[in-house]
């Protein structure tokens, strides 16, 4: 068996963080034309519309499981590259900061479908 | 993909045993009994670090370019946030959904919805470009041209676009 000493984690946040840029680059600009611009704008009439229409597939349990797992995939990309831009800055910070912002990344999917299930 | 790192070399060099500060007083063997292992205690190599400036990634135009898309992914994963409060907001009720949804007509979340645009925009045409690195589709001797696979992917994103506008936009 090899030695642990020296090996690091990082190919599988890295492999994390590549599922996670192919899922934010499909779905990241439709979701933030339709939901940051057509939707409060009224282009899909008024909001309890909108909700009437979405509401079946988001508050089903599964279905809100699902878009928290992507969003927390994506969110996982976004933070990977947070803790590399901050080490490419020339800033070392320490590990306790990379766990928080990793700890983002894992806990802001967690907590929300949490608080889906609890709504 | 991951960002490249100009620093972890002092690590490295720790690693190696070069020490990074001056070298304490050390008795240097005679040379009539030079063994090699005596010589292993202090290495000779020092390696040349060319001075890094901390706005390194201003210097030149493919620095910008690298910066801006990792820069891209903070803005978007703002974005990703103001997304989950959205679905819990919608399984709250139709009245916290209308809440969040005339939050998003606030200046504030529309700038940052303009500028998570901008940069949901780069980041996948940077994204598409790396692509037909990564994705090599054998032909015979040679492979499927770069382009396929670009257009691929955009046909994938346009794909979801038209799912995602036809399930809201159906009465």
């Amino acid at each position: 068996m090899r030695r642990w000493e020296g090996r690091t984690n990082e190919p599988l946040f890295w492999a994390l963080f590549g599922g996670g840029g192919m899922l934010a680059v499909v779905t990241m600009p439709v979701l933030v034309v339709a939901a940051g611009l057509l939707v409060p704008f009224g282009v899909f009439g008024e909001p309890a519309e909108v909700h009437a229409r979405v509401a079946g597939f988001v508050t089903h349990p599964l279905g809100g499981l699902a878009v928290c797992v992507a969003l927390g995939l994506v969110l996982w990309h976004c933070c990977h590259r947070t803790w590399h831009a901050l080490r490419d800055l020339g800033l070392h910070p320490p590990e306790v900061v990379r766990a928080g912002i990793y700890g983002v990344a894992l806990l802001t999917p967690a907590i929300t479908y949490a608080l889906c299930l609890a709504a | 993909m991951t960002a490249g790192e100009p620093a972890p070399r002092a690590a490295a060099d720790a690693a190696a045993g070069v020490p990074a500060v001056a070298v304490p007083a050390v008795a240097v063997p005679a040379v009539a009994d030079m063994a090699p292992e005596a010589s292993a205690a202090r290495s000779a190599r020092r390696p040349h670090h060319p001075p890094v400036r901390r706005t390194w990634f201003l210097a030149t135009g493919a620095y910008r370019a690298y910066a801006l898309r990792e820069a891209s992914s903070v803005v978007v994963g703002l974005f990703v946030l103001n997304l989950v409060i959205g679905l819990v907001s919608a399984h709250r009720g139709v009245d916290a959904f209308t809440r969040w949804v005339e939050l998003q007509r606030s200046p504030a979340v529309v700038a940052l919805t303009v500028v998570a645009l901008a940069m949901a925009v780069v980041h996948a045409i940077t994204w598409f470009r790396a692509t037909p690195a990564v994705i090599r589709v054998r032909r015979g001797r040679r492979h499927l041209d770069r382009r396929w696979v670009v257009l691929a992917h955009y046909l994938l994103l346009a794909a979801f676009a038209v799912v995602v506008l036809l399930w809201l936009g159906r009465s």
